[in-house]
């Protein structure tokens, strides 16, 4: 029979569950990882260098199969396509419930490797502007760490996974230890000495900080800028679970990783207060199981950690476990986008660029930095870039014949983009909870999500779209198209806060150390922890925080306090 | 090709990730089928589309549209992608070009001569292409028809997007005409435009 008990049990393979899975192997523990997915095979699996040509609908994608089963999943239009949509879950299989009116949109991936394999691999660490957010404002409670307890974890990570950009010394957005960046496009070089000039020291442009390899690393190839990373890399040149911390696991002898695993609930024990193990429902035969571990790290993304935990209700905890605060599945927050503008750039008629960069450029936060904002708190980023347009300008450019197709064949105008990524605010009223009347293929009770914008969201939002505008028009951009817009909540795929991090057992879930505290070997890394919500893309700090928590997890079983 | 580009990157590196021959069994497999019986259009139709494609993206040092085969991926789209009610608006625009040209030349568009498809056809582009349409990204389309526009709206614009779209990712257009690499190799942000692409 099979092994059912391990020193520690970790759920979900993704970025969290991949490092968690590397550090507790590392430091010698016997580590079972339950993935609720399938095992993926780069070899079979990865799909970045097959031909369009080769897709029966050349990646207009199975649509009837597709609105019929990944409604929810295909809205995130950048990864959930005809080569990649079997990265995404089946929604018929993952129902989840919403309010009337208020959609949220809940992307996930159940594979080994998670998200991680389909994850837009922006890398950036927070500062204490981030830190002491909540203290200053007085809003939720206050981040029980700051930016000197993660900042070592932040090189850490960064070292062993491999983050390329550029140094620029700004308070609000530290510097990491990068690899080399990559390459700006002329547009994107106009662009940054325009916003220099015009801003001064107020906003800058630099290139994207991302886990993409700019040369080898750690027995990892550089990147070869096929730019389809979201398909998979044979050659590893991203950061995955699959392509970097699961290997590392590997090597240690003391992994074990179990495919089809899909994690019901956690057993706690009143007697010892401890989780003792989590009950399994096998993806395949649907039979019921439980593993036993000395500690468990809940490292199934936001919303699943949530639904575990609000699952595994007991007499003394009837609302979820790990719940005496009552804030277990409350504070959900995920960045919003959709605001942004867009124009074309004069100039550069003889230059292009080659290579596909899986990368854009970063205007960093720039609001309520050193001033105050009069009609909204936090703030926001920018992701995009310059770039040349490609033959898809034919589907709307006039002309037929000859003219036409030698027109295609040379790179069209020169256009330059720009969309936001604002912070959202922990609000109480924005929770989820579990409906047993609706279960999961697997007989599992599913969530219902309750999300709503708040108005400094909106308001912020608003400025997203107008200050893109007035930023094209500054660095000489003409025919500037305005996108004011808010995309559903979700979409940003950076959920987060569902057992938030705080000193106060009374008003959060986790202590400083991603610990339950109600529930001492009980540790949850994902974005669930978040206390707040930054307005920089999230994963690095999932990271950074695991590493750190799965440290001190060792530390203190090793004096026996666990 | 392909591998030889892939060991090419392999050989630049320091290391070699682990590959095994399978890696490499995509690069040989999954070939469009050598002959394709056509399900949705009829040979009139299918000539029609032909002659259509191929005076939208002609042959020229390289093939065209005709030359990449468009029309069978045309074909594979009516059958299985469209509705049935983009089916029947589509096939229904493809009649209403043999219309047209029998009231302008009085026969069908195939027997039409070739200056005169092309008047005709720039006349619909003329149209087509001054309707203005709102791009609506995937994540903030509300409806099944915002999501996957292709084949709505006016006749000429569906047929050309579907030309344009069926031969740029063909093997003739992406490799041969385009000149793209699945694989670069390199990055280059700013960069002299190719002799062969400065057109």
């Amino acid at each position: 029979m099979a092994n059912t008990s391990y020193d520690a049990i970790i759920v979900g393979s993704g970025i969290t569950g991949g490092w968690a899975a590397k550090e507790l192997t590392e430091k010698g523990l016997n580590t079972l990882v339950l993935e609720a997915g399938r095992p993926i095979v780069p070899e079979r699996d990865y799909v970045e260098h097959k031909p369009v040509w080769e897709l029966k609908y050349r990646n207009w994608d199975d649509r009837a199969v597709r609105e019929r089963t990944q409604h929810v999943q295909r809205q995130c239009d950048y990864a959930c396509d005809e080569y990649s949509s079997k990265f995404f879950v089946n929604d018929l299989e993952n129902p989840y419930q919403t309010d009337p009116g208020k959609p949220f949109a809940w992307i996930r991936g159940r594979q080994v490797g998670g998200k991680s394999i389909m994850w837009g691999r922006q890398s950036y660490r927070w500062s204490d502007l981030d830190f002491e957010a909540n203290a200053r404002d007085g809003i939720a409670v206050d981040w029980p760490i700051r930016y000197a307890d993660i900042a070592p974890w932040y090189d850490y990570v960064e070292d062993f996974a491999g983050i390329s950009g550029q140094a620029e010394g700004l308070p609000q957005l530290p510097d990491g230890k990068f690899l080399p960046p990559m390459e700006m496009t002329c547009v994107e070089l106009d662009a940054r000495d325009a916003i220099k000039k015009h801003y001064g020291d107020e906003r800058m442009i630099t290139i994207g900080r991302s886990a993409v390899l700019t040369r080898t690393h750690k027995g990892r190839a550089a990147c070869h800028y096929c730019g389809v990373c979201h398909r998979g890399c044979i050659t590893q040149s991203y950061f995955s679970s699959l392509n970097s911390t699961l290997p590392a696991a590997q090597k240690t002898g003391k992994l074990t990783v179990r495919p089809y695993s899909v994690a019901h609930s956690l057993i706690f024990d009143s007697k010892s207060r401890r989780v003792t193990g989590v009950r399994v429902v096998d993806g395949q035969t649907k039979n019921s199981m439980e593993f036993k571990g000395r500690i468990v790290f809940l490292c199934a993304a936001t919303l699943e950690s949530a639904r575990i935990l609000l699952n595994s209700a007991t007499s003394e905890f009837p609302n979820g476990l790990a719940n005496s605060s009552g804030e277990l599945g409350h504070n959900l927050m995920d960045h919003h986008m959709g605001s942004g503008a867009s124009g074309n750039m004069p100039g550069h008629e003889e230059k292009t660029t080659f290579g596909n960069r899986p990368n854009g450029i970063y205007i960093p936060r720039y609001r309520n930095v050193k001033t105050k904002h009069k009609d909204f708190i936090r703030g926001y980023g920018y992701q995009g870039g310059g770039g040349r347009e490609g033959w898809s300008r034919g589907y709307s450019m006039a002309g037929i014949g000859v003219e036409f197709k030698k027109a295609l064949k040379s790179p069209g105008p020169w256009g330059f983009s720009l969309g936001g990524f604002g912070e959202s605010l922990p609000d109480h009223n924005n929770y989820v909870e579990v409906n047993k009347d609706v279960p999961d293929a697997w007989g599992i009770p599913t969530l219902k999500i309750h999300y709503q914008w708040t108005p400094n969201e909106l308001a912020m939002s608003r400025d997203i779209a107008v200050q893109a505008a007035e930023m094209l028009a500054a660095v000489g951009a003409h025919n500037i198209q305005v996108d004011q817009n808010i995309t559903p909540p979700g979409l940003a795929i950076h959920e987060m806060g569902t057992a938030r991090m705080g000193r106060d057992p009374k008003t959060s879930v986790l202590n400083e150390h991603n610990q339950a505290h109600d529930a001492k070997n009980l540790f949850v890394t994902d974005g669930s922890c978040m206390t707040s919500a930054s307005c920089v893309n999230p994963s690095l700090t999932y990271m950074a925080l695991t590493a750190r928590a799965c440290d001190f997890a060792v530390s203190q079983m090793k004096k026996n306090e666990l | 090709m392909l591998r030889r580009e892939l060991f090419k990157i392999l050989g630049a590196g320091a290391v070699l990730p682990v590959l095994s021959p399978e890696a490499f069994a995509f690069f040989q497999e999954a070939q469009p089928a050598k002959s394709y019986a056509l399900r949705t259009l009829n040979p009139h139709q299918n000539e029609t589309v032909v002659a259509m494609i191929d005076q939208i993206i002609p042959a020229t040092e390289t093939p065209g549209a005709k030359g990449a085969r468009v029309n069978e991926f045309i074909d594979v789209i009516l059958t299985e992608w469209a509705t049935e009610e983009e089916r029947r608006n589509f096939l229904d625009g493809l009649a209403g070009v043999d219309e047209q040209s029998n009231t302008l030349f009085g026969k069908n568009f195939v027997q039409a001569s070739s200056a005169q498809q092309i008047a005709l056809l720039q006349a619909m582009d003329d149209v087509a292409m001054s309707i203005h349409y709102k791009k609506v990204r995937r994540s903030t389309a509300e409806t099944e028809e915002e999501r996957d526009p292709q084949l709505r709206g006016n006749f000429f614009k569906v047929f050309k997007g579907i030309t344009v779209h069926g031969y740029y990712t063909s093997e003739i257009g992406y490799s041969q005409e385009m000149k793209e690499q699945i694989i670069p190799g390199a990055l280059h942000g700013c960069t002299p435009v190719p002799l062969e692409k400065n057109t």
